[in-house]
Formats: C-alpha cells, sequence, structure tokens
C-alpha cells in the first residue's frame, strides 16, 4: 500500500508546474460567468456565436483598459440585466437562493436531530 | 401500412394498460382470484404491443418512409442507417413513445422476473404501473403521436439536428430514459407498501433492487452525456450545470438517497423517509421529463418547444405524484418504526449519506426551478448557473468526501482509520507545496487520498459484508472528484492564430499548423486541420475539423483530443481570419481521463452491488416506537404540501405563459440615455452616424445585418414607419459596406442615416443580443421601447405606432 501511495505522490509531483498567466485567466473566468444573450444556455466561453465573440473581445478590452472584474460585470448588466450573470448577484430577490443551500442541509440536520432526540427519548 | 400497425398496436397497448390498472382492483373487490394472474399478463401483452408499435416506428426511420410527418421532419436520405434509427427519439414524438415503450418494459419485466413479493404487493404495483402506463400512453396517442401521415409525401426528409448525429448522443437519451423510467417501478412498489400499510424487508429489497438498475442506467446516461459534451461541443467542458443537466441530476442525487436509506429501512428503521424517497425520486424522473421536453426552460438541450404539451405533461406529473403524496398522507402514520438506530453507527452513517444526497437534490432543485419561479412572481430574469452550482457543490464535497470515508467505519474502533488519514495529510501537503495554496483542490486531495487510502489498504476494506459494490462506487466518487480538483485548479486554455506551416510556442510544446484540408464525407464536409505538437517527450498529431452538414444546414467543430493518463490535450479548429490565418485553440485538462474513471467506476459499483445483494442479513425483531402526536400528522402531509406549492408554482408560469406569451420582461436598457457612438456611413460620401444626430425628436434605432434572414422580413414595415414619417436610423451589425449597401438596394431603404458596426460593440452597448432589434429613442435620447425579433404589422402597430405618438 505504501507503494501505492509513493506511486501517487510521484505522479502529483511529475505534472508539469505552470505559471497562469493572471490577464488571460481572469479573462477565462469573467467568460464563464457571462451568459450568451443570443444562445440563452451558454456561457460566452463556450458559444461560437457572434455576440459571444464580441463579448469575449469586450472583456479582454475592458481588462486591458484597467477595469476590474466588478466593473466589468456592471457594466453588461447594465446593458443586459441580472439574467447576463451565470452567478445571480446576491441581492433581495435572490437571497432565498444564496440561503438554500444552507437551509436544505438545516433541515437534514435538523431531521436527523429530530429523529436521533425522539427516538433516545422513547 | 407501417404506421397503421404502429398506431393499432398502441391504442391496444392503451387498453392493456388500462385493464392492468384496474381489472385487479375489480377482481379483488368482487372476491374473484384471477387479478394477479391478470395482472401479469396484461402487462406483458402490453410490453409486446408497444413494443411492436416503437419498432414500427423506428422500421419507418430506418427504411425512410416520409409519408410519416415525424420521419419527414427529422430524417433524410443522406444519413447514416444507425443515426437514421436513432432519429426515431431525436424528436418529442419519438422520445415520447420510447418513454412509453421503456415503461412497458419495465412493467413486463416486474411481471415476469420478481419473485420474492407477496402476491398482494405484487399486483397493486402491478396495477399502479399500469395506470402510469395508461396516462403516457393516452398522452403519445392523443397529444404526441408520431404516427400521423404527410400528404403529398415529400421526396425527402428535412434531417436531423447535426449535434444530434453522433453515437454518444444516440445513445444518451435511451440509457437515460432506462434511469428515468425504471425508478416508475419503484415509486408503484412505494404505492403498494403504502396500500397495504407496512413497508416489509421483501418489499425494501424490491425496491432497492429496482432503483439500483434505475440508478445505474441514469448513472450511464449522465456519464455518457458528460463524455459526449466533452468530445463533441467543442469548449472542454463536461458538465454545464445546464437545466436539463440538472433534471437528470435530481433523480440521480435521489436515487442515491434512496439506495443509501434501503439497508437501514430494510431492518425496518426510517420507513417513512424511505417510502417518501421513493415516490420522490420518481417525480423528480417525471420533473426531468417536463422540464426537457416543454421547452419551459430555455435551453441548449431544448429542441422541442411547446407550452400546451408542458402543462399536459404537468398535468400527469402532478396527478400521478399528487396521488403518491396524497396516499403517503393517508398512510404514512400507519407505519411503525421498528428497532431505533445509533447515530454513530453503519446505519447512522447511511442515514447522513441519505440526508445530504436529499438535501444535495433539493439544492439543484432549488437552483432549477428558481430563475423559473421568480420571473413568474415578479417578472425579474436571473440566470442561475455553473458558477452558482459549483461554488454550492465544490463546498459540499469536502464533507462528503469525509462522511464517505467515515461512514462505513462507524460504529467500529476508527483506529483502522489512522494511515489512510496520513495519506491523506500528505497528498494534501503534496499539492500545497507544488502548487503553493491550500485552496479546495489541495482539500480535494487530502479528503480524496484518505477516501482511497481506507479503500485500497487491505484488512480495511470498508464494507467486506456487502462485497465491494459500495467500494467501488466510493472509490470511484473519490477519483472522479481528484480528477475534477486537477482540473479546476491546473487546466488552461490559449488561442492561437496560425497560418499553415507556422509554429508556436504553447505550455504544452510546440505547436505546428502543418496544412488545411477539405474532406467529403457521407452526409457532411470536413476542414481537417493537421496539427503537430512537440511536447519534449512526445510527438503528437491532432486533427480538429469544422463539419459542415447539408442536411439540414448546420456547421459544427469536432475537437480532436489527445488522452493521457496525466493530462488530456484538446484541440479546437477556428474561424479563418481575413489575413489567412486560423484560429486554433489549446486546453489542457489535467487529470480528464480520472472524471470519467471515476463515473464508470462508480456505475461498475452500482452493477456489483446488484450481483451480490441478494445476500441475506437477519432480521431484528419489530418493537415498536413510540411517535409524537404531532409528528403523526404532520410528517404524513409534508411531502403532499411542498408537491402543492410546486405545482401552483410551475402551474401558473406556463398558464401565464400561454394567455400572455413573454415579450416584454425586465429590460436593463428601457429608461437608459442612447450610449454615444460614431460609426462609419453603409454608403460612401454620407456622413458618419452619430448619436448626436438623434437629438430633439422621436426616433427609432433599427439593428440589422445584410445576413440576417428575419430582416428582410420586417423591411417592409420599416418602409411603412417610414412612410409615416418617423426618422429610422439603421445600425448593421457585423457587416461591411458593400453587402449592407446591396441590402439597402434589394429590400429597400428605410433609413434617415445608417452606419456600421463591424466589431459589434455599439450593438453591446446598446444590450442588443442579435439581429434585429428595435429602439424608441424619445426627445431626450432615451430609450423608451425595446424589441428583440423581426417587426410585423402587429407590431408596428400595436407597439411602435401609438408610443411615437404618444411621446411626440
Amino acid at each position: 500500500m505504501r507503494r501505492i501511495a509513493v506511486l501517487f505522490f510521484l505522479l502529483l509531483l511529475t505534472a508539469p508546474v505552470h505559471a497562469a498567466d493572471t490577464a488571460n485567466a481572469r479573462a477565462r473566468t469573467l467568460d464563464s460567468e457571462l451568459r450568451c444573450m443570443t444562445c440563452q444556455g451558454e456561457t460566452i466561453a463556450e458559444s461560437s456565436a457572434d455576440l459571444a465573440a464580441d463579448m469575449r473581445a469586450e472583456v479582454r478590452r475592458r481588462i486591458a483598459a484597467g477595469q476590474s472584474d466588478d466593473q466589468i460585470k456592471a457594466y453588461f448588466v447594465s446593458r443586459y440585466g441580472d439574467f447576463i450573470l451565470m452567478r445571480p448577484p446576491v441581492q433581495g430577490n435572490t437571497l432565498l437562493l444564496w440561503l438554500a443551500p444552507g437551509l436544505a442541509l438545516l433541515a437534514a440536520a435538523g431531521g436527523a436531530f429530530f429523529y436521533f432526540t425522539r427516538r433516545g427519548k422513547a | 401500412m407501417l404506421a397503421e400497425t404502429g398506431l393499432f398496436a398502441l391504442i391496444l397497448g392503451l387498453i392493456a394498460a388500462l385493464l392492468q390498472a384496474f381489472v385487479p382492483w375489480a377482481a379483488a373487490r368482487g372476491g374473484v382470484t384471477c387479478g394477479p394472474a391478470f395482472a401479469r399478463s396484461a402487462a406483458i401483452s402490453q410490453c409486446a404491443l408497444i413494443t411492436l408499435s416503437f419498432g414500427m416506428l423506428i422500421t419507418a426511420h430506418a427504411v425512410n418512409d416520409f409519408s410519416l410527418l415525424n420521419v419527414a421532419e427529422n430524417s433524410h436520405t443522406g444519413k447514416p442507417l444507425i443515426f437514421a434509427i436513432a432519429g426515431a427519439w431525436g424528436n418529442h414524438e419519438g422520445s415520447m413513445l420510447l418513454w412509453g415503450f421503456v415503461l412497458s418494459v419495465f412493467g413486463a419485466a416486474f411481471a415476469a422476473f420478481e419473485r420474492a413479493l407477496p402476491e398482494k404487493i405484487k399486483t397493486d404495483t402491478l396495477a399502479i404501473a399500469g395506470l402510469i402506463s395508461a396516462l403516457f400512453l393516452a398522452y403519445i396517442l392523443f397529444a404526441s403521436l408520431p404516427f400521423a401521415r404527410v400528404f403529398p409525401v415529400p421526396l425527402n426528409g428535412l434531417g436531423l439536428n447535426p449535434l444530434l448525429q453522433d453515437i454518444g448522443l444516440a445513445l444518451h437519451p435511451p440509457l437515460l430514459y432506462i434511469g428515468y423510467v425504471g425508478f416508475s417501478v419503484v415509486f408503484a412498489l412505494a404505492g403498494a407498501a403504502l396500500i397495504a400499510g407496512d413497508l416489509t424487508k421483501d418489499t425494501v429489497l424490491a425496491i432497492r433492487r429496482w432503483s439500483l438498475i434505475a440508478w445505474l442506467f441514469l448513472t450511464l446516461g449522465i456519464g455518457f452525456g458528460a463524455w459526449w459534451s466533452y468530445y463533441t461541443l467543442g469548449w472542454g467542458g463536461f458538465w454545464s450545470w445546464d437545466p436539463v443537466e440538472n433534471a437528470a441530476l435530481m433523480p440521480w442525487l435521489t436515487g442515491l438517497a434512496l439506495l443509501h436509506i434501503c439497508p437501514v429501512a430494510k431492518h425496518g428503521a426510517l420507513k417513512r423517509w424511505a417510502l417518501f424517497l421513493a415516490l420522490t425520486v420518481f417525480v423528480f424522473s417525471l420533473m426531468g421529463t417536463f422540464l426537457v421536453r416543454s421547452g419551459v426552460l430555455v435551453s441548449v438541450h431544448s429542441f422541442a418547444t411547446d407550452p400546451l404539451r408542458g402543462i399536459i405533461i404537468l398535468g400527469l406529473m402532478a396527478i400521478l405524484a399528487g396521488g403518491g403524496y396524497v396516499l403517503f398522507a393517508c398512510r404514512a402514520a400507519r407505519l411503525h418504526d421498528s428497532a431505533p438506530i445509533a447515530p454513530l453507527s453503519r446505519e447512522g452513517g447511511l442515514f447522513a449519506a441519505s440526508l445530504i444526497a436529499a438535501a444535495s437534490a433539493a439544492i439543484v432543485a432549488i437552483g432549477t426551478l428558481y430563475p423559473l419561479v421568480l420571473e413568474g412572481m415578479t417578472g425579474a430574469r436571473i440566470s442561475v448557473g455553473a458558477p452558482y452550482f459549483n461554488s454550492v457543490f465544490k463546498m459540499l464535497m469536502l464533507p462528503v468526501l469525509a462522511l464517505m470515508t467515515i461512514g462505513p467505519h462507524l460504529g467500529k474502533p476508527l483506529k483502522a482509520l489512522r494511515i489512510p488519514a496520513g495519506i491523506g495529510a500528505i497528498a494534501a501537503a503534496a499539492f500545497w507545496i507544488w502548487q503553493g495554496d491550500l485552496s479546495w483542490s489541495g482539500g480535494i486531495m487530502g479528503l480524496g487520498g484518505f477516501s482511497l487510502g481506507a479503500i485500497a489498504l487491505p484488512g480495511l476494506r470498508p464494507l467486506k459484508r456487502q462485497g465491494g459494490g459500495s467500494a467501488f462506487a466510493h472509490g470511484g466518487m473519490a477519483v472522479m472528484l481528484i480528477g475534477i480538483a486537477f482540473v479546476s485548479a491546473l487546466s488552461d486554455q490559449n488561442v492561437y492564430a496560425l497560418a499553415p506551416g507556422a509554429s508556436v510556442q504553447t505550455t504544452a510544446g510546440t505547436l505546428t499548423l502543418q496544412n488545411i484540408s477539405t474532406v467529403p464525407v457521407e452526409n457532411y464536409t470536413a476542414e481537417r486541420a493537421t496539427l503537430r505538437l512537440n511536447t519534449g517527450s512526445a510527438r503528437l498529431w491532432l486533427t480538429p475539423e469544422r463539419r459542415r452538414y447539408t442536411h439540414p444546414e448546420a456547421e459544427k467543430p469536432v475537437p480532436a483530443i489527445h488522452t493521457s493518463l496525466t493530462e488530456d490535450i484538446y484541440a479546437v479548429l477556428g474561424q479563418r481570419a481575413a489575413d489567412g490565418s486560423t484560429d486554433i485553440e489549446i486546453i489542457r485538462h489535467p487529470g480528464q481521463i480520472w472524471i470519467f474513471t471515476g463515473m464508470a467506476l462508480m456505475a461498475l459499483g452500482g452493477m456489483s452491488s446488484f450481483r451480490l445483494q441478494r445476500k441475506r442479513t437477519q432480521n431484528i425483531p419489530v418493537t415498536q416506537t413510540p411517535v409524537t402526536r404531532l409528528r403523526r400528522r404532520i410528517e404524513p402531509v409534508l411531502p403532499l404540501t411542498l408537491f402543492l406549492v410546486l405545482i401552483a408554482i410551475l402551474g401558473q408560469h406556463f398558464v401565464h405563459r400561454i394567455f400572455d406569451p413573454p415579450q416584454a420582461t425586465e429590460d436593463a436598457m428601457i429608461g437608459q440615455r442612447v450610449p454615444d457612438f460614431t460609426l462609419p456611413p453603409v454608403a460612401d460620401g454620407q456622413p458618419w452616424l452619430k448619436s448626436s444626430d438623434l437629438k430633439g425628436k422621436v426616433s427609432v434605432i433599427n439593428v440589422f445585418a445584410s445576413w440576417c434572414a428575419p430582416c428582410r422580413e420586417e423591411a417592409p414595415y420599416l418602409a411603412e414607419l417610414k412612410s409615416d414619417g418617423v426618422a429610422i436610423y439603421g445600425i448593421a451589425y457585423r457587416d461591411t459596406q458593400k453587402p449592407a449597401q446591396d441590402f439597402l438596394e434589394k429590400y429597400g431603404n428605410p433609413y434617415v442615416a445608417a452606419g456600421l458596426d463591424d466589431k459589434g460593440r455599439t450593438v453591446m452597448d446598446l444590450g442588443a443580443a442579435g439581429v434585429p432589434e428595435t429602439y424608441i429613442v424619445d426627445k431626450d435620447g432615451i430609450i423608451r421601447w425595446h424589441y428583440a425579433g423581426p417587426v410585423d404589422a402587429a407590431t408596428l402597430r400595436r407597439d411602435i405606432l401609438p408610443r411615437i405618438r404618444r411621446l411626440e
């Protein structure tokens, strides 16, 4: 077993190391957070539509101009609305959505707690 | 003849299903004993008839019988046989018949092979299965008939969407449907158990058996789908949290929750929870069908859009799920749990796993349905996409991995986990040293190492007594997550513009574009690039393609992928630029193969669990435990209440859509000032088009393009608008002088002035998503109205002219 573990680490260590090109990486991340408005189901990272290509170019132009990610997203929201953000903004009408995972897990934990405490008394 | 035979077989199949549903019940009431035997025969004859019907549809597609509307619309003579056959279920009507076919096969399989159950449970299960079949077959017969004729008979068909002409996708729907529909048996068993008023060990084992089959196929279906999108869609991803993918994930996760609770329910604990999950897993399957087939979610996967059908499927879902939950509400209080389980035991761990899986299903359901509900209630449109689900599930996967590893050891000395924990710590540390940060990927490496160590170390095989199925499945999950961690931490993606013969240094090595050739193939023409990648240690050849299909006309890129144990190198052929160079995208995905290996291991785990699950464990004697009155009242009706709320929300959204088709949902541009622009004129010698031209009068901006077909349709209406004295300004999107001028000469020039937006920046500033789009701007330069799509007579008279008059 130890041998397998050792092999596992060797595998880890031999994989090539590469430095992330930050501007490129930022652009990629933004691409995957913006919806392609023509195709509706895809992000601009995935889409081959013209508008997606224009939007990718715009993202890069704005990064080069020194804008922050938030500024770039704000620009697109001002044109296309919240719909363009694949990660919905945390605001009044999405509060429940953002709380949902916590609430679901809390409900699960509550269910288990309820079950075990009742059983304990019974 | 084919169609008529298919139609008659379908009608007879519906009759058989109705008999299967109601005769056993009537027989039992009338004191006749032949009910069970009758239900079995009815299920088997129903299956034979639907098989015949589906066989006729497949034959019609295979022989290209274009007198059938379904064939004419979806097939073409120039299509290979395998895709001609797959075309039978590549459309709404055919896929619904496939649904009905699989349903009848499961019913017949249950009738023929399920032996270990009391006759009463078996007969009730078959009756419920018959009812489900009858509802679906009636839907096919009355609202989605694939056997409609067309006259005159066309000489050739319209063809199948080229994205669907792929072996991965030809197999994907049948596998997924076997999974979805398999849960109908589980639902019917749960219904039968509720009617009987108890969940016996035999029934739990049957539920486990059938859910395992369904879950296995669902796993394979999802896996094939992921693999298909990875190697065909050309963006390097395998899962995009698209609503349609989520629709398959919900029953998968619920099925997982059910599979984990079965070994506990077998001993008589948590019966209600098990039955609730058994009902819900099929409700989610129905919801998946509803979401995909109704087109309610605008999505790349929705090839069918029909709100009326959506309502009918929603109605079917309401009848079945509502019926199941009403039964639950009436009967669940009768179910008494026997021996309680301890929190820190193997059973406690399984309960926790089941709860987390169910909570995950709920999270996916909420994330998928939230935008629908919000839009239905407030008109606000939001997207819940991959970034949301990724952040939530990434966090969730850490405790899941830990629980998955520790759970099977609960109740035993945890000392045994010391060495695996050490392995995990070293793995995390190694990743930290290597990558410099201990982010999510590092955590997954650590916990994944822990998990794999615990499974692989001799003497520690966690579920020896269970035969290793779960060890495989858990190992698969760990391997998949490690793969995802590698991809998310280390993948990189770059686009290089290369002329034939040119080389460039990439992160993967030296990339050379040898040549680009055009190759005609059976049903498409391929533009194929030959790339050489010299990585230093190896020389790889990659041949990405762009395929042009003729029936129907479409284009799709086909990436070339080089797979190895450590990383995938993925090449996509982009568009050729004006200077003769071509965009080549190189994506590197370290550990990609492990993701698919993990999925395969999970399916393998499911398979070996099935083989070994006949082993018996001793029964724990039933001792009733008291339940508080409050719980007895609330618990049974909780599912029904939640479900009614869900149906009400979905239903109102749909009714809303039918009577009031969505047009003006929230629009960010309305009320904003027209963005500044200065655009070169379409015709030489004209002044440039400036945003300041619009000042001081009510005007209309129209975004068009010479290459846009709908723009031709709207030309006469724009001309009418011009003759009413309205100043229209044209912006040609991604166009050049010559074609734009030709367009205006041919279809008429309604514009006061028109400018070229070749880079699409002004169009983006205007918040336009495509062509054509039209805006009304008031005297102060504020956008007052925005419309996407071609202007027609109705839009002109109802929306545009009155608004302009009011503003003037």
